[in-house]
C-alpha cells in the first residue's frame, strides 16, 4: 500500500534521507523509530507531499505521490489522517470546530458534521469538551483533538508524528491504545516516535531509522540504541 | 462557502466596516461625478437642439424666395432642423415672452417684427460657413447665430467629460486596490489556517471561494450604501443639481431611471469586488 523506492531527500547539502526502501501493507501497525533528526518527519512530509523527494519513488496505492498534480493533491491528502507533531490546531477555534474542519472541507452537511463530531469526541474521550479552546485543554486532550480530526474523515492510513511527545507516561499510553484500537478497526497506522518503552512493549513492526537510512525493519523484537 | 465567507467577515468586524466605508464613499463620489457628466451632456444636447442660426428676412419678400431658402437649408446635409417663423408667429412669440409687461405689447404689431428662418446644424463648426453663405442673399436682412456660446459650452462639456472620466477611472482603481489590499491582508493573517486546511485536504476552491465571496460582499454592500445615500441626497431636494434638472425638464426622477442606476451601481460593485478579490487570491494564494 505504501512503498518507498530508493528515496533520497536532500536539503541543500544536508541529506535527510539516503536511499530509503520499505513497504507497508494495508491494516499494518508500524512504528517508525529513531532519534530526533533521523528523518521520521521528513518521511511523513514526503508521504503527504509537503516535500518532493530529490530522487526515488513513493507509492500510495500504486499512485506515485511526487507525480500527483498540485490541483489534485487534496484528493490524496484526504486519504491520509495525519496527527502532526506540532498539532496544527487553530487556537481561536473550539475543539468541536477544529475537529469539524476535516468534515467541512469534504462538504459534509452541517447536521452530519454535528452528529459525527459528537460521536468521535466521545470515542476519543473528549465528551463534554466541545466548546473548549485548545488552550483550555490538557496536553493529552489536545492530542486527542488532533487524533479525532485525523480520523473523522475516515482515512485509509493514519500517520502519527510523535503523538506521545510532551505527554506523561500514562496519557501517552492512552493515546497509543487509542491508535491501536483504530488499527484493530482496520486502519493502517504508522507512528513516528522516539519513545522506545512504548515501541518495545507493543511488539509490532518497527522500522528503525538512523541518519536518514533504514537500519532495521523487524517485527516484535526489542529495539535498543 | 457563504457561511465561511461570513465568518471571515465577522472575525474582523472593524476592518470590514472600514473597508465598506471607504468603498461606499468611493462609489458615492463615482455616482456624483457620473451625474455631473450626465447633466453636462444633457445641457449641451439641450442647447444644441435649439436654433443656433436665425436668418431675419427682408419685409418685402416673395413667398417663393422663402420656400427656396427653406428648401435649400433642408437639403443641406449639415443642417439638422429648419423652421420658418412668419411675422404673425414672431408676434405670438413676442407676446408670450412679454405677457407680464403690457406696455411692451401696446405698440407692437406683426408688421414691425421680421419673419425669419431658424436652423440648427449638426456640427457647431458649420454655423459660420452657413452664415457667410446667406450673408449676401438678397432676401436676408440680418443673420444672428450663437456659435461662440455653443462652442464654449461644447468645450466645457468635453473638459467635464474628460475630468469626470478620469475621476471615475481613478476611483474605480482606488476601490480595486482597497479590496486587493484588504483581501491580501486577510490571506496573510490566515496563512496558518490556510496551510492547515491544505494539509487536511481542502480543495483549492474551498480555500479560495470564501475570499472571493468576501470581496463581492464588500463590493455589494458598499455600492448599495452609496446608492442609498446618493438617492437620499437627490430626493431630499437640496441637491444643487436639481435646479438644472428642473430647468432642462429632464426626467431623471422616473422609477425606471432609479432602477437602472441601482442595478448598474450594484452590478459594478459586485464585479469590482469579484475582480479585485480574484486578483488578490491568485496573487497571494498560490
Amino acid at each position: 500500500m505504501i512503498k518507498f523506492e530508493d528515496v533520497i531527500k536532500k536539503f541543500g547539502t544536508n541529506t535527510a534521507l539516503s536511499g530509503v526502501n520499505f513497504e507497508i501493507q494495508d491494516k499494518e501497525f508500524v512504528f517508525l523509530v529513531g532519534r530526533s533528526g533521523c528523518g521520521k518527519t521528513t518521511l511523513f512530509k514526503l508521504l503527504n507531499r509537503e516535500y518532493l523527494p530529490t530522487s526515488g519513488k513513493i507509492f500510495f496505492n500504486e499512485l506515485n505521490i511526487p507525480k500527483i498534480s498540485s490541483g489534485k493533491l487534496w484528493q490524496h491528502r484526504r486519504k491520509l489522517g495525519i496527527i502532526f507533531q506540532d498539532m496544527k490546531l487553530l487556537y481561536d477555534r473550539t475543539a468541536f470546530e477544529n475537529i469539524a474542519l476535516a468534515l467541512n472541507i469534504r462538504g459534509e452537511k452541517q447536521e452530519n458534521v454535528k452528529k459525527k463530531v459528537k460521536e468521535i469526541m466521545e470515542l476519543v474521550g473528549l465528551k463534554g469538551k466541545d466548546n473548549f479552546f485548545p488552550k483550555e485543554l490538557s496536553g493529552g486532550e489536545v492530542q486527542r483533538v488532533t487524533i479525532a480530526r485525523a480520523i473523522i474523515g475516515n482515512p485509509e492510513v493514519i500517520l502519527a508524528d510523535e503523538p506521545t511527545a510532551d505527554l506523561d507516561q500514562s496519557t501517552g499510553w492512552e493515546i497509543i491504545q487509542l491508535l491501536k484500537m483504530l488499527n484493530d478497526a482496520g486502519k493502517t497506522v504508522v507512528i513516528a516516535t522516539h519513545n522506545f518503552d512504548i515501541v518495545n512493549s507493543l511488539k509490532k513492526r518497527v522500522i528503525l531509522l538512523e541518519k536518514g537510512a533504514v537500519i532495521k525493519d523487524e517485527i516484535g523484537r526489542k529495539i535498543k540504541i | 462557502m457563504f457561511s465561511i465567507a461570513w465568518s471571515h467577515i465577522r472575525r474582523y468586524p472593524y476592518q470590514a466596516v472600514s473597508v465598506i466605508a471607504v468603498l461606499a464613499l468611493t462609489f458615492f463620489v463615482i455616482s456624483r461625478v457620473t451625474l455631473i457628466l450626465i447633466v453636462s451632456e444633457l445641457t449641451l444636447r439641450n442647447l444644441e437642439g435649439k436654433p443656433q442660426i436665425t436668418l431675419f428676412l427682408k419685409d418685402k419678400i416673395e413667398e417663393r424666395d422663402i420656400q427656396s431658402i427653406t428648401k435649400e437649408l433642408k437639403n443641406n446635409p449639415k443642417v439638422l432642423k429648419v423652421k420658418y417663423v412668419s411675422k404673425e408667429d414672431a408676434l405670438k412669440i413676442y407676446r408670450e415672452q412679454n405677457k407680464k409687461d403690457p406696455l411692451l405689447l401696446e405698440m407692437v404689431t406683426a408688421n414691425i417684427l421680421p419673419a425669419s428662418i431658424e436652423a440648427s446644424t449638426i456640427k457647431i463648426e458649420d454655423l459660420s460657413s452657413l452664415a457667410k453663405y446667406y450673408k449676401n442673399n438678397p432676401a436676408v436682412e440680418e443673420i444672428s447665430f450663437q456659435q461662440d456660446v455653443v462652442r464654449n459650452l461644447s468645450r466645457w462639456a468635453k473638459a467635464v467629460r474628460e475630468i469626470g472620466l478620469e475621476h471615475i477611472g481613478s476611483h474605480l482603481l482606488l476601490s480595486l486596490f482597497v479590496i486587493i489590499l484588504f483581501i491580501s491582508a486577510k490571506i496573510a493573517v490566515k496563512k496558518q489556517e490556510i496551510e492547515i486546511l491544505q494539509l487536511l485536504g481542502a480543495s483549492r476552491s474551498y480555500i479560495r471561494t470564501p475570499f472571493i465571496l468576501e470581496g463581492m460582499f464588500y463590493g455589494f454592500l458598499s455600492s448599495f450604501l452609496a446608492t442609498a445615500a446618493f438617492l437620499a441626497v437627490i430626493l431630499s431636494g437640496h441637491d444643487p443639481l436639481n435646479i438644472i434638472f428642473n430647468d432642462l425638464s429632464i426626467g431623471v426622477f422616473e422609477p425606471s431611471v432609479y432602477a437602472l442606476y441601482f442595478g448598474v451601481t450594484i452590478g459594478l460593485g459586485l464585479i469590482l469586488g469579484w475582480l479585485s478579490s480574484l486578483i488578490a487570491v491568485f496573487r497571494f494564494l498560490k
